[in-house]
């Protein structure tokens, strides 16, 4: 499989600030690879230097086998892109829109291949209808039909349900999963919300502060055998103390030594100030979760409470928990 | 690049906001057209009064020409308003449209995009200035009829043979199409650096009316300045006018018209090209 985008130590500052920090990263032909961080994370940079929008401080980017600085032209015939929202020109219709992008795209297509892409992102009856009587959804989704116009090897979408409504998220979700089983594309898609990102990515890169946090298959970020446990009892010392002794003491070394650490809220750390080291995290399989329950009754530890958390969650919430201070744990 | 062209063409003569300037202008000069037709021998008279001392005026001086001539020079001082209408739109209005970073995502070069906005605000300019032709001059003509131009200037009077007029306002026009871009290219540089197209036009306009009350006010202080101003030679055209023509000067002024042109542009060229694309 060829590697279609090829990041090194990439860096971006604005004056003092460092926007993305030596970021490296790759992806692969036919992956959706999903960029997830908070707002400010320095994904849309990331994204904005993909498409030479803004130009880096330093690092490398190779596009489809090409270096962008020195190949920028051949590189974009093959790429298509939606920054944040896709404003188009609302005194054009839809389609007039989607001609203009087609000529500026270097080919001249036929009003039927345009009304074949209009169909597709489900805005054939709008067509010749201004943009500015468009919803949010439906700009969106022309803004989509705008990126695919030159039939690229690599779809870019900064943030593509941004401000839409359920129906409008649904609508876009099933089009980047059309795009990537039925047509083969490349997508780097990013956003900030995990639950999106779980559905659509088969690879993801998490940033924060405009570093990557993790970067991994889907799969392996959502392994079950990898699931982690946080138990919250009335002895969270005790607890430890008894499941150090016990046949979970490799699951809690797991859980402790996991290369992710989700921060414990400071309403939870009460217990810590007390004496007590808050609640425990142990690794293990999600299917050995109810056994574990049993094990816990048995030993005599007063369950609070026992939550599960995919490791992928884990990391999400490492990063909004450090940005704004939410408990990770609340019920 | 000549794709890119009509794209901008296409995008300039689409957008409602072009055609304000196309009817301002039809409106001024309208007005004008009426006003001169209703009591324009008054006007004259009262224009005359310096020279009705020494000289003695009779026959018919209102005709098309003349009322062209007092047209142009009314309202080239107030056109640049309306060119900077559209050539501080013309970056300015796609960032803050949101669709500057979906055409830079697009395979054509910054280089060519901005060549193409400049050679449309150039079309859009000469376009203005021709309908500003057709209307004074060609619209003066089938109301007011043709005749010798008589003008004044400061106590003397040039007086033309209407079979010589008509090449000097071709000159003339083409003179002010050279001064207008000047306007167009310092707003098409303001644009490169905003995020909506208020700014760059706000600008412009009052860079101008600075610049025209430099060029104008009579103090030594000044005088250093004044020569380097494009405003100081923006109506240069006048000089078609003249009997003599002055040449050399009018020679003069296009230089330096052309040299603020090709400044402004060049700046816009060099900073657009390292802009980084945030709007």
């Amino acid at each position: 499989m060829a590697t279609i985008a090829q990041v090194r130590r990439l860096t971006k500052s604005f004056g003092s600030l460092k926007a993305v920090d030596e970021l490296s990263f790759s992806v692969e032909e036919g992956d959706v690879y999903g960029f997830l961080g908070q707002n400010g994370a320095g994904k849309s940079t990331t994204l904005r230097m993909l498409l030479s929008l803004v130009y880096p401080t330093s690092g490398e980017i190779e596009l489809l086998g090409l270096n962008l600085s020195s190949h920028r032209k051949a590189i974009l015939q093959q790429v298509g892109a939606v920054i944040e929202h896709p404003e188009l020109y609302p005194y054009f219709s839809g389609l007039e829109n989607l001609s203009l992008f087609s000529r500026l795209s270097g080919g001249r297509i036929k009003r039927k291949e345009l009304m074949q892409q209009l169909e597709l992102v489900g805005l054939a009856d709008r067509a010749t209808d201004k943009v500015h009587t468009y919803s949010m959804g439906m700009k969106q989704r022309l803004g989509i039909a705008v990126a695919l116009v030159n039939d690229p090897a690599l779809i870019i979408l900064d943030e593509p349900t941004n401000g839409l409504d359920p129906q409008g998220i649904a609508d876009i979700r099933h089009l980047i999963l059309h795009l990537s089983r039925d047509r083969n594309k490349t997508l780097i898609v990013s956003s900030h919300l995990l639950a999106e990102m779980q559905v659509i990515a088969n690879r993801m890169l998490i940033m924060d502060k405009g570093t990557k946090v993790v970067e991994g298959d889907m799969s392996a970020l959502l392994d079950p055998s990898k699931t982690i446990v946080f138990l919250d009892s009335t002895n969270n010392e005790g607890a430890r103390r008894m499941l150090e002794a016990s046949i979970w003491a490799k699951a809690l070394k797991a859980g402790e030594l996991r290369p992710n650490r989700a921060p414990v809220a400071p309403d939870r750390n009460a217990g810590a100030q007390n004496g007590d080291s808050g609640p425990i995290a142990l690794q293990m399989n999600k299917e050995d979760i109810p056994r574990f329950n049993e094990a816990l009754v048995q030993m005599g530890i007063g369950v609070i409470s026992l939550e599960p958390r995919h490791s992928l969650e884990d990391y999400f919430l490492q990063l909004t928990t450090s940005a704004q201070h939410v408990a990770p744990f609340t019920h | 690049m000549w794709p890119l062209l009509r794209i901008e063409l296409w995008k300039i003569f689409r957008k409602p906001r072009t055609y304000i300037s196309f009817v301002a202008i039809a409106v001024m000069v309208w007005l004008f057209q009426l006003a001169f037709y209703a009591d324009g021998d008054s006007y004259i008279r009262f224009g005359m009064q310096p020279l009705t001392g020494s000289f003695d005026i009779s026959g018919k001086i209102v005709n098309g020409y003349l009322v062209c001539y007092i047209i142009l020079q009314t309202f080239l001082m107030q056109i640049p308003l309306l060119i900077a209408l559209v050539a501080g739109d013309m970056i300015a209005g796609e960032a803050g449209l949101g669709t500057l970073r979906l055409l830079l995502t697009k395979p054509s070069g910054r280089g060519e995009l901005l060549a193409a906005k400049w050679g449309a605000t150039l079309v859009y300019t000469i376009s203005l200035l021709l309908w500003m032709a057709l209307l004074g001059l060609l619209g003066s003509i089938l109301i007011f009829g043709v005749g010798d131009l008589m003008i004044l200037r400061g106590g003397e009077v040039d007086i033309h043979q209407a079979s010589d007029v008509l090449w000097r306002y071709a000159a003339a026009f083409g003179f002010a199409i050279v001064a207008m871009m000047t306007v167009a290219s310092l707003a098409f540089l303001l644009s490169v650096f905003a995020q909506n197209a208020i700014g760059p036009i706000v600008t412009t306009v009052s860079i101008v009316i600075v610049a025209t009350i430099l060029s104008t006010m009579d103090i030594p202080f000044f005088s250093k300045v004044k020569p380097y101003l494009f405003t100081t030679h923006m109506l240069g055209w006048k000089g078609f006018f003249y009997t003599p023509v002055p040449y050399k000067a009018i020679y003069t002024s296009l230089c330096i018209l052309l040299g603020h042109i090709f400044l402004f542009v060049a700046i816009a060229w060099w900073a657009f090209k390292k802009k980084d694309i945030l709007s």
